[in-house]
């Protein structure tokens, strides 16, 4: 199997990422996971997300980030206070705006190898700017705290 | 890439979700609030996660060996509830089985089926006539054939087998976790939760003004110093009221 992504087809994932809609749901979503999964003790970047990232890097294929998504929502219970942790907070948005990659990129190309390709494009463009806006949250709210 | 990337991100994966998602609409009842309540609990789901990576050929003998084991504690069960908690550990074994090695009409998917769809033509086993006489080297050719075959599934087995029971393993937790009553509707409990606390905290700070209140009201015209007070300090079990004020 040897499909390749032609340039057209790269262009057409990466408007598609770079679309006002795409940059706002991972915006909210960036916000989301920072005041859900905030910093870690030192004030670094949570592994949590940092985990997300590197799965939606490194996957082979695109169904491992949604399994890592649901896996981690699967092992959570609710908390003493009936409060779901953080996957069960964020997970749902974030299998949400995974569909819309996979329709996506069925939407782009008929051949099965291709689709796997520009999911797997999509899912680190997409975990880029979502990352992004985390990272973004966090240095406000450092900012915030430093002028206090 | 491979083939089984490209299949367990499709195919493989849609019928794992497909099959999941169907057993657990039939199978949850509305009384399974705790995970315990399950029928299929975390442990034997990983069991069968494990099994499926480690020795995929052996999925559906385990499937039968556990539905035989929930068989047996159905036929010495009375409770009706447990009955049915059984029955469902019966189905989802059933199901599993019938996934692996399920054949139509009952099966119109399995993961057997798919594995013989997609043998190469060079591995398709010829069918000899009646009483037909091979020579050596046909038969030499043969069992080579037959043996590249069995290589050939085996492996067809180890990948499929493992990414397949992956999703399915994983998709029945999530819903496992989303439809046991807490999980269910997890923000709106703690909203509600969080509701009942701020009305249990309001109530708290209308007693306490309450009781404040109390003793401030205006001196008894009947209050002689030296006699006890008419009205005694209210029981205050929780402090609240420790610093003390005078009538």
């Amino acid at each position: 199997m040897s499909a390749v992504l032609t340039p057209e087809l790269l262009q057409a994932a990466d408007s598609f990422l770079d679309t006002d809609e795409q940059h706002e749901a991972a915006r909210q979503l960036g916000w989301r996971l920072f005041e859900t999964f905030g910093a870690d003790k030192e004030g670094r970047v949570s592994t949590q997300v940092r985990n997300l990232q590197q799965m939606a890097v490194s996957a082979t294929r695109f169904a491992d980030v949604e399994d890592f998504v649901k896996n981690h929502m699967g092992k959570e219970k609710l908390d003493k206070q009936k409060k779901p942790g953080p996957w069960r907070q964020t997970g749902d948005n974030i299998l949400e705006q995974l569909k819309k990659l996979r329709a996506q990129a069925n939407q782009l190309t008929s051949d099965e190898g291709q689709r796997l390709l520009l999911r797997l494009h999509l899912a680190r463009g997409w975990v880029r700017a979502v990352v992004s806006a985390y990272l973004y949250a966090k240095a406000q709210k450092e900012m915030e705290q430093s002028h206090a | 890439m491979l083939e089984i990337d490209i299949a367990a991100d499709t195919e493989l994966g849609e019928q794992a979700i497909k099959a999941a998602g169907k057993f657990v609409r039939k199978h949850a009842a509305p009384s399974y609030q705790r995970e315990d309540d399950w029928p299929i609990s975390r442990s034997q789901i990983t069991g069968l996660r494990q099994i499926a990576m480690n020795e995929p050929a052996r999925v559906g003998e385990f499937a039968e060996h556990q539905r035989r084991k929930a068989e047996a504690k159905l036929e010495n069960t009375t409770n009706e509830k447990r009955r049915q908690e059984l029955e469902a550990e019966i189905a989802f074994w059933e199901l599993v089985r019938g996934l692996c090695e399920g054949k139509p009409p009952k099966f119109s998917w399995s993961l057997t089926q798919a594995r013989d769809q997609a043998l190469p033509a060079e591995l398709h086993d010829e069918k000899q006539p009646p009483g037909a006489q091979l020579t050596k080297e046909q038969q030499a050719a043969r069992k080579e054939k037959r043996e590249g075959r069995e290589r050939w599934q085996r492996q067809w087995e180890r990948d499929h087998y493992a990414a397949f029971f992956q999703r399915f393993c994983i998709h029945y937790l999530y819903e496992m976790s989303k439809r046991t009553k807490g999980n269910e509707d997890a923000d709106v409990t703690h909203r509600r939760a969080t509701a009942v606390e701020a009305q249990a905290a309001s109530a708290w700070s209308h007693r306490l003004r309450d009781r404040v209140a109390h003793w401030h009201r205006p001196v008894r015209a009947d209050f002689r110093p030296g006699r006890p007070a008419r009205c005694c300090r209210p029981a205050d079990p929780a402090g609240l009221l420790n610093q003390g004020q005078t009538a």
